[in-house]
């Protein structure tokens, strides 16, 4: 499970929305790692919207909503050592930080973070791509728009 | 009178080829029994038409090397196939090209994130141009939230992710079986169509 920030902490069944378009839509309800943005992916937290409401929020060209779960997130990442280096990079780790926003108030974040840092931050490109293999793999297709 | 045989047309449209260049003859006594495409570059869309003589015809034409391009290699074509590929499974490359660039400024309509850049674009695009007459079938083109494009094949379960980022970098991804986790690798784009070649063998 992830850590979190922010005045309202997500319990560990609470659902996570995030807006979808098609090309992010894989078979059987799965989510293309493509839609995970790194460091800062925005979702809404089921605790102040509904599936529906996050599916309104979707622009014409966004036609469906995946969910996860706060608890079912991954929570740290930790590379491959470097045998010829011998200090190894920190491990990268997901914090879940709500965020709330004048138009959106369930708007929250999963945030990328090296361990110890309080700031999002990217990593390098093959670390990247297996958090958002690791991130779009709890997440299933749950609300389509009507066609 | 130029002949121009229906068949050969569709082996064209098959391998997806735009850029056929026809090296063929005219005959004031008789069309050519047999024609056919070959690919002569492993990674351009540039064919010869190969034609045979009928019995009725007393001329025999024949491709010639095309000036300034690559020499036909007709077997090509036969050794795909024996690889387990059909001529479908030679992609359109166009579509798919058309398709990334589509992706590009007002045409990645998502909420989140940014557009691919000009760098993920021509990498995206050039990758593609170099699979095109591999045994690869037509990759899934996908934009990246945060800013890119994945090129997605997949066969007989096995998939293989490109994605190249706005920031420059391009990542493999091999999935040979669900159960299995997935290999990253970090690549240079002229090493991509090696690499997926080796995976799909």
């Amino acid at each position: 499970m992830p850590k979190q920030e922010g005045t309202t902490p997500f319990q560990e069944t609470e659902a996570l929305y995030r807006r979808l378009i098609e090309d992010w839509v894989g078979e059987d309800g799965a989510v293309d790692p493509a839609a995970i943005e790194v460091p800062q992916c925005s979702v809404d937290r089921a605790l102040l919207a509904t599936p529906e409401q996050a599916l309104a929020r979707c622009n014409d060209a966004e036609v469906a909503i995946a969910t996860t779960t706060f608890g079912a997130l991954p929570d740290r990442f930790v590379a491959e050592p470097i045998p010829t280096q011998p200090v190894q990079p920190k491990p990268y780790e997901l914090i879940v930080v709500f965020v709330p926003e004048k138009q959106n108030a369930a708007h929250s974040h999963i945030e990328v973070r090296q361990e110890g840092s309080a700031e999002p931050r990217k990593p390098k490109s093959v670390m990247k791509q297996r958090i958002r293999d690791e991130v779009a793999a709890t997440m299933r297709v749950t609300h389509r728009k009507p066609p | 009178m130029t002949y121009f045989d229906p068949t050969c047309l569709q082996d064209i449209r098959a391998a997806g080829s735009s850029n056929v260049e026809y090296a063929g003859s005219q005959s004031a006594a008789g069309a050519p029994s047999a024609t056919r495409a070959v690919p002569t570059h492993a990674t351009h869309s540039v064919f010869a038409l190969v034609v045979t003589k009928s019995s009725a015809a007393p001329r025999n034409i024949e491709a010639q090397p095309l000036q300034g391009r690559a020499v036909p290699d007709p077997t090509l074509h036969d050794r795909l196939r024996e690889n387990g590929s059909t001529s479908n499974e030679i992609f359109p490359v166009d579509a798919v090209v058309a398709r990334i660039r589509g992706f590009a400024g007002n045409g990645y309509r998502s909420s989140y994130g940014v557009a691919p850049g000009e760098w993920a674009i021509d990498t995206v695009t050039s990758i593609a141009r170099m699979l095109c007459n591999s045994s690869l079938s037509e990759p899934r083109v996908v934009p990246m939230a945060d800013g890119g494009i994945s090129l997605v094949f997949s066969r007989a379960g096995r998939v293989a992710r490109v994605d190249v980022t706005n920031e420059e970098d391009i990542v493999l991804t091999k999935r040979s079986n669900t159960e299995l986790p997935p290999e990253y690798f970090e690549v240079a784009r002229d090493d991509v169509a090696r690499l997926l070649s080796e995976f799909f063998a």
